[in-house]
Order: structure tokens, then sequence, then C-alpha cells
């Protein structure tokens, strides 16, 4: 439907204009709009935007052609036909030529006539738009081109330029003159005005155009770069040149995109110099090799040339994916081709791992394909590790477990299943107590722990909240061996702490100022509540150089120092301490103070000083005993040796006196004067033999004793054989068993064996056979030795008496002595260290017992400390 | 008294009982006529040296051996011993100690000093005697046969 606009007073004339083209169109053809004036006429325009518009020129609100003017000048682009009362052949010429499409006289139109110009005028419009729309796209394309086109008219030497020229050379047309000299001094860069002077001038002379390069020079300063370039040389019929067109173009852009394509080029050089991925550019017709980037030349190790100017499928190293050639049309057909993971081979037989990447692209009619080669030798590492690490929970010596919202258990690691042992599987509710430690990390969405023990180990739990909080993973510490740790280390703290408040010693512990910083219960007690904060000094009582004493301590020299002290009691009372020191050193061996412990040794040193008194007395008095005791000793002594010799003089004089009378004077003596003389002899011999005991069982006090390792089995049996001759031994059973070894002093360990042995034989003298056995043992810590005989024995009432000087328990008449024999034997064993006692009974024998301390017999040792 | 000069036994004894029961013991052996007695010690140095009231003596009729007491008056024993053993001229002279106990610690250091022998004087006559033939006899008849 072609939509039309009649701009028309007249109703008669509308209706008309109606009729006639009802009549000639077919039904629909058109759609007519009536405005009866210009404005209203613009306005439907605008709205309804008509095809094609039929104006009358008299109007109530404008008259004549001045009414087209007006609607050609709003609408330039509708199409408009004159619909005119008037017959003006001059006014309609003026409407064509002002861009009118027809002009209609009303008295002479028809609905054919009207259709048709209708049509015309439409179509016209059309073709007018089009060239008009070319005319504008030259110009746009002129401008966009940034080229001009000039005409030299040589002969006048004038140019007439298009609008692009004076853009071009930024020149105002208005004030443009059309003379080149002009132009040529005006907008001609200086340095290149010389060169379009001689073209100009060759092509005015010889008519050879020359295309030429130059920069113009804008007022404003602006300095562009042009190409010129001639067209045709047109001659006159004379044969001179008369015109000259060509064009001009601005290529300052295209000057600068060309350096910035240098520069990009370079750059991209650089990036394949340099890129940390190995290239490789192949060209994609023939699979020559084209370049490759020094990264991939040092990650392969080939030379540059090793790998350029080959075919890739020669390349040893890429056999794998371009091991021929149709793998090599492969890469060419598809443009991308991606390996995630090749392994390749260098130059030095190392295998790695690489990214392939191949792309195919054209450059410059010609299509390469580039190859992007990635060493991720490292990253497959990574990868891999990451993969151990993904079993780690597996191999975890700790428990993992993982437990899901539902308290289900997800995952148990074996170490959880060995240490939290009972039932436990996937999928099924997870143990109590970390179910709900789970639950709770879920619900707080942070981290818990939770200790639990485990068997005999103690575990943390550490439950984690992870994902989106969808499962807990937790985590199983094993804290057996920190907990007896602390364990011990708390009981050891209150031990210690009970010590310190139970130890009778003031401990105290002070800085490096010595200020005390802690004290113990009987530090308080001695020094007071107040103590801890006060300077060790404000107890000392009178002049003092403890704090010299100490300062050692402090200065590193010595870890402890011990000291006496008067010092200040709370109650105001001096005592003296007894203190013992020590420097306390942090981790660095900085002194960081002292501990003291201390004692109140007032009374103590009181009884100290005692003792020293008593002792030195008591020295006095034993150098006093001892020297009476010497004196006494050699009294003795001097006694012993008068006794020996002067108290035997006289009775030797006896005995060989009443010898001589009996040999001399024989016939003057009877019988008895013979019998008293013998008397006086034996007694005589017996006080010889009292004053031989007696001496000798003093000197056993004095004497010193001389120890060896004795065979008592030995030394017995001899003093058996020498207390009994020959012929006395035959009427004697004697047995000697088996005697611990002794030490002792021989001689009188013989004396012993001796006098107990005679006694033996001389109380066994009255039976028919004497039985006598020795016998020993060792018993506890002593050896017993036993001499049994069937002898007289004696009354056990008397045996208090038995072992005393000159005792004796039988008369002289029935066995002869002197009564020393058992006091030597009970002298001698004493001074060993040992017992001696006697069982008997009166004629039925006797046991003679001794002992001696077992001392510590040393493997071949013989000698005493 | 006798012939001090062929004397063959000297006893030194203060103790005249000891002495007269020493000479009748002799005598039992016949050997008293050699026998000179002397009863201190300074005396005996006299009479073995020809000093004194033994000026007169021929020094070189040394007794053939000599009964010693320890315990005399003036210079004891010990001491008459000492000068005896370390003259030349009478250091070979065989010395018999005799003493009164057989516990005298002087006895020890006769036999330090050079004592030949020694005899403990019994009360029992008979026992002296006896140890008398042990000892100075022998010596005797060593010297004899020496001589």
């Amino acid at each position: 439907m072609v939509n039309v606009l009649l701009i028309e007073d007249n109703p008669a004339d509308a209706r008309l204009f109606r009729e006639h083209l009802r009549d000639a169109a077919a039904p629909g053809q058109f759609e007519i709009r009536v405005a009866p004036t210009l404005t209203e006429g613009l306005a439907q325009i605008k709205e309804t935007n008509p095809k094609v518009v039929f104006l009358d020129l008299g109007l109530p609100d404008s008259q004549g052609l001045e009414t087209y003017q007006v609607l050609r000048r709003a609408q330039p682009n509708v199409p408009v036909i004159i619909f005119s009362g008037t017959r003006d052949e001059e006014l309609a010429v003026q409407a064509v030529q002002a861009g009118a499409q027809d002009y209609l006289f009303k008295g002479e139109t028809t609905g054919t006539l009207i259709m048709r110009a209708a049509r015309y005028a439409v179509e016209r419009a059309k073709s007018e738009r089009v060239v008009l729309e070319s005319e504008a796209a030259l110009r746009k394309a002129q401008a966009v081109a940034h080229v001009g086109s000039w005409v030299w008219r040589i002969r006048e030497n004038r140019l007439e330029w298009s609008d692009e020229m004076f853009r071009i050379f930024g020149v105002d047309k208005a004030g443009f003159s059309g003379n080149l000299n002009d132009i040529v001094a005006g907008a001609i860069h200086p340095d290149d005005r010389a060169a379009v002077e001689a073209s100009n001038l060759s092509v005015a002379r010889d008519g050879e155009p020359v295309p030429l390069e130059y920069r113009v020079v804008w007022p404003d300063g602006t300095v562009r770069t042009v190409w010129a370039e001639a067209g045709e040389l047109v001659r006159d019929s004379a044969g001179r040149p008369e015109t000259l067109s060509g064009i001009v173009q601005d290529i300052t852009e295209r000057k600068r995109t060309a350096d910035a394509l240098m520069f990009s080029e370079l750059r991209y050089r650089r990036l394949f110099e340099s890129a940390k991925d190995g290239i490789l550019i192949l060209d994609a017709e023939t699979g020559l090799i084209e370049d490759v980037n020094p990264y991939l030349t040092g990650l392969l190790g080939f030379s540059h040339g090793q790998i350029t100017d080959k075919y890739v499928w020669e390349l040893g190293f890429l056999r794998d994916i371009i091991a021929n050639r149709e793998n090599f049309l492969k890469l060419r057909r598809e443009d991308y081709i991606r390996y995630d993971d090749l392994p390749l081979e260098t130059a030095d037989g190392r295998k790695i791992e690489v990214e392939f990447v191949s792309n195919v692209y054209t450059e410059d009619n010609h299509r390469v394909i580039q190859c992007n080669i990635r060493d991720i030798t490292g990253r497959k590492r990574a990868e891999k590790e990451i993969g151990s690490l993904a079993r780690f929970p597996a191999e975890n010596p700790s428990p993992v477990l993982r437990i899901d919202r539902d308290g289900l258990l997800a995952y148990a690691n074996p170490a959880a299943h060995r240490f939290i042992g009972g039932k436990m599987e996937i999928g099924k509710k997870a143990p109590e107590l970390l179910g709900k430690i789970a639950a709770e990390a879920l619900e707080d969405k942070r981290e818990k722990r939770i200790e639990t023990e485990c068997g005999e180990r103690i575990f943390l739990f550490i439950a984690t909240p992870l994902g989106d909080a969808e499962y807990v993973n937790l985590y199983g510490l094993d804290i057996t061996e920190r907990k007896k740790a602390e364990t011990a280390l708390r009981a050891l703290a209150v031990r210690f702490e009970t010590l310190l408040a139970a130890v009778p010693e003031i401990v105290m512990e002070v800085d490096t100022r010595k200020v005390y910083t802690w004290a113990n219960q009987a530090g308080l007690d001695f020094f007071g509540e107040d103590v801890v904060g006060r300077e060790a000094s404000f107890y000392f009582e009178g002049e003092q150089d403890t704090y010299a004493a100490v300062q050692a301590l402090f200065d590193g020299a010595r870890d402890d120092a011990s000291l006496e002290s008067i010092q200040r009691r709370r109650d105001g009372e001096s005592r003296l301490l007894a203190w013992h020191c020590r420097a306390l050193r942090d981790e660095s061996g900085r002194t960081t103070g002292a501990l003291s412990s201390a004692r109140d040794i007032t009374h103590e040193k009181q009884m100290q000083l005692e003792i020293l008194k008593l002792n030195a007395e008591l020295e006095q008095r034993v150098e006093e005993r001892t020297a009476q005791l010497q004196a006494a000793n050699r009294e003795l002594e001097a006694f012993s040796y008068s006794v020996s010799h002067d108290l035997r003089a006289p009775l030797r004089a006896i005995d060989g006196f009443t010898g001589i009378l009996l040999e001399d004077h024989e016939n003057a003596l009877d019988e008895e004067g013979k019998r008293v003389c013998g008397v006086i002899r034996d007694n005589a011999c017996r006080m010889g033999h009292l004053i031989d005991d007696l001496l000798g069982f003093s000197r056993l006090g004095r004497t010193s004793l001389s120890k060896t390792r004795i065979d008592m089995k030995k030394t017995a049996a001899q003093a058996f054989e020498e207390a009994v001759p020959p012929e006395g031994r035959a009427r004697i059973d004697f047995s000697i068993g088996d005697l611990p070894p002794a030490r002792c002093d021989l001689q009188m360990i013989r004396q012993v064996w001796a006098n107990l042995l005679s006694n033996a034989v001389k109380f066994t003298s009255r039976r028919p056979r004497a039985a006598i056995a020795v016998t020993g043992e060792a018993s506890g810590n002593e050896a017993v030795y036993r001499v049994r005989d069937n002898g007289a024995g004696f009354d056990m009432e008397y045996v208090d008496k038995l072992f005393g000087v000159f005792q004796r328990l039988h008369g002289r008449k029935e066995f002869d002595g002197t009564g020393v024999g058992l006091a030597i034997v009970k002298r001698i064993v004493e001074r060993h260290g040992g017992r001696v006692w006697a069982e008997a009974e009166t004629d039925k024998g006797a046991v003679f017992s001794f002992s001696l301390p077992l001392e510590t017999v040393h493997e071949g040792g013989t000698t005493d400390a | 008294m006798h012939d001090c000069d062929a004397v063959e036994i000297l006893v030194i004894e203060d103790n005249p009982e000891d002495v007269e029961l020493i000479i009748r013991a002799l005598k039992k052996r016949h050997l008293a006529n050699e026998v000179s007695v002397v009863e201190d010690g300074v005396q005996a140095l006299d009479f073995i040296f020809c000093r004194g009231e033994y000026s007169g003596r021929n020094a070189a009729h040394r007794p053939k051996v000599i009964f010693l007491d320890l315990k005399l008056p003036k210079l004891n024993g010990i001491e008459v011993l000492k000068i005896l053993k370390s003259d030349e001229h009478t250091k070979r002279i065989p010395v018999v100690v005799v003493s009164s106990s057989r516990e005298d610690p002087d006895i020890k250091a006769a036999y330090e000093l050079g004592a030949n022998s020694y005899v403990v004087k019994p009360v029992d006559f008979e026992s002296f005697l006896e140890a008398m033939d042990h000892t100075g006899y022998f010596w005797l008849l060593v010297n004899q046969v020496a001589k």
C-alpha cells in the first residue's frame, strides 16, 4: 500500500482527488490522508511518513513557490508533486528546478495521471536517493581513505580541489586561491618543497608525472604525510600539456600503523625468543621447520641448526606425534591439536614430559603451524606428589576419619580401625563420641577438639568441618606420652611444692638485684610475710661480706656458693643462717637470679662450739691418760724384767743348792731328809713355771698382733705333735677334721692350740684310751673351732671360773698345772675378736670351743689393711 | 785365783750363787781349771783387754769362750758385747749370752750384735747343765779344734 498525503485546503478539490484515485487504482493500493494547511501537512509527514506528497501551493498558511520551498527544506527526502489550480508554465519550471517531481494542473488531472505521477515520483525519488547516497559514499570514502582528487590546469597554473583535498592540506576552502605556487609555498613542508617543485616541473615540461611522498604542514603546525600520484595528462590540439588530474592520499595513519606493525613484529620476536615455552614454527604446506625458539633448543639440548630446515617427521623427539607425513597432514588438517602429556627424549637421552599444542594460521598468504611445547615434568612430579598426598591418610600412622552430616562414617584409615577398635563400618554410624564432636564442629562451623582414651593410648581428636560443611575430618593425635609427661610433670610440680613447703629449710629466690622474688613457707615464717619484694640486705645484721661471697654466682664464674650470715628474724632476734646458693640461668646461660636454701644454725653453732671445747678437753685428758698409761707400761715392763731375772735367781739358788745338798751330803741325810729336799726342788721348779706363765700372760696384752692367713688344720696338727711326745700318742685316738682357715697371729694361735690340746691330753691321761677330736666350721660370720675329749670334764657350775688366771677346777694331785693356760687362750682369742667357751660334765669329757671372725679372705691376699 | 793367762772360759756373772753353780757344772765336765770369773762389765773388759787390776795379764791369752750374763752392774751385757764385737782382737771370741728369761728383749739385741749363742738359766739345775753342754761346751770344742 502506497501511503499518500494531500495538502489541500479546498475540501471539494480533496474529494475530487480521492475520487479520481479510487477510480483508477486497485482497492487498497493507496491510502490517502489530507492536511488542510502546510503546518498540519508537515506534522503529518513526520507522523505517517508518506511515500509521496501532493502539495497545493495556495494554502491558508503559505502561498506560491515559497510553500514548496518550506516543505522541501523541512523534508528534503520526500518526493513532492505540485497540485496546483493555476496553469502557470513559468511556476511549473521553477518548481521542478527547485526539486519537485511533477506539476499537475487541477483542471486537467485524471485518476490515471495522478496515479502514474505518484508512482513515478516515488521511483524517481528512490533512484535520486541512490545517487545521492553513492555521492555521499564517495565523499565518505574519500574522507575515510583520506584521498583527495585534484585537477591542475597547467596553462593557467590553477588547481581545482575536491573537498577532501582541503581537509588533507588543512586549508580553508574559502581562502583557497587555486595558485599552485601559493600552495607549495604555504602548505608543503620546507624540507620537501624542492622535491615537489621538481616533480611539478617534470610534469609541466616532459609530461612525466612522478609519484611522490611528501609532508604538508597545517596552519596549526600539524605535520601530515601524503602520497601524491598523477593520473592522465591531457594535451591540447597542438599537443601541449593542458590539464593533469591526480589524487593525494593522507598516509600519516598508515605510516604510523606500519611502524606499529614493525614494532609488534619486533615484540612478537622478542616474545618468541624469551618465551618460557618451546615454540616450533613449521611450513604448513611442506612440513619444513622454519624456526625454533631458544627455550626449545635449550630444553631438548639441540642447536638451532640441528632443528631448522628439516622436515618435522625427521625430528626424533617428535616421533610419537609426527612420525610420518600422514601424521603431519593430520596436524595440518586439524587446525588445533593438543596433547596433555607427551613423553619427549632430549639430546642426552633424558625423558621429559611436555604439553603439546599446535595451531595452524595464515601469515601473509602463507600457512604455518605453530607448535607450543611446554615442559611439564615438574608439574607431573607435583601431580604425583599430590597423588601420594591423596594416599597419605591411608599411610598416616595416626587415625584419620571423615564423618558426614548424618553422623555416618565416610572414611576411616587403617590406623583409625586399629586404635579406635570396636565395629566401625563405612556408611554406618560413627563411634558415639566422635560422632558427637563432629556434629558440634558442623553446628558451630569451626574446629573442635576432644581427648579420649583408646585402649592404652590417649588421643586428641581434632574435628575440622570441611567443604560446604557437609562433612567433618577428624585427625587423631597420639598424646599418650605427652599426657604421661604432663601427669608426671604435674606430680613433680606438686611434689616440689609440697616438698618446698614441708622442708624445714628456708628456700628463697632472688633476682639479679638481690631482691627476694619468692619464698617458701619456712622463708615466710622466718623473715615475715612481706619478705618478697625486699632486698636481701634488709635482713643483714652487722657488717657482712655476703654480697661479695655470692658475686661469683651473678658473674657466671660459679654455679653455687655456701656462706654463713647473721640475719634478723621477724621477731627481731639475730640468727645465724647457713646458706647454700645456686645460680639460676636461662636458656642462653644468662644469670637471672639465685635460688638459696638456709638453715638456722644458731643453736647448732653453739652446740658445735661446746663440742669443740669438750673435744679439746677430752683430747687433753686422753693425752694425759696415754702418758700415764705409757708410763705404767714402762713400769710394767721394768717390773716384768725384774721379775723374770730377780725372782728366778733365788729360785735357782734354792734348787741348785738343794741339789748340792743331795749330791754332796747324801750320806748325812736320811730318807725323810732326801724327800724334803725333793719337795723343796719341786716347789722351786713350780714357782719358776708360775713366774714364766704369769709373764707370758701379761705379755699377751702388750705385744701387737701380726695377722696372716693360717692353715688351722696344719697348725693344730703341729701343736698336737709338739704337745705329745711320740710314745704318748699310742693311747690317744686323735682325729682332726677340715678346719676353716683364719687370719690370725701364728705364734699366738699356736699357743691356743697347744694349750687346748695339752689340756685335753692331760685330762684324758687317766682314760685307758683317750679320744681327742678337733673339728671346725664356718658359721655365720665366724669360724668356730672345737676340741672334744673324753677326759675328766668338769662341773658346769664352775664354768665361769674356768678361764680366770690361776683358776683351777682340779686338785694338783689330780692334774698338774698353773691355771694360766685357759686364761691365755681366752686372752688370745678375745684379742682376735673371737669368743671362747666350754661345755662339759664331770667325768664325761669336755668340749672347748673358740671362734674367730671370718674376715674377708681375699684371693691369695695375706696381709691386713 | 788361778792362772789368768791360760784361761779357757770366761764367766761374766754377778750372782755368786749362779757363779758357784756354773763352776760346779763345769767341774763336772772337768773344765773348771780353765775358768775365770768376773762380776761386772768393767771388770770383764779390764780382764779381756788386760787393763786395771788385770794389766799384768798376757793379752795374747784370750778366752776360748765367754759366758756373758746380760744383767750386770756398771756396764751391762749388751754394752760389753758391743765393745767386744767391734774390736779386731776380740770380735772372733765366741760369746754365749746367758739370760734369766726367754722373754728378754735383749736376747734379740745380742744376736744382732754378733752373739754366737744364748742360754736361759733355768731354775732346774740339771736343765742348766744340759743347756751348758749344748752351747758353751760346743764352742769350746770348736775353738780347740780350730787351734
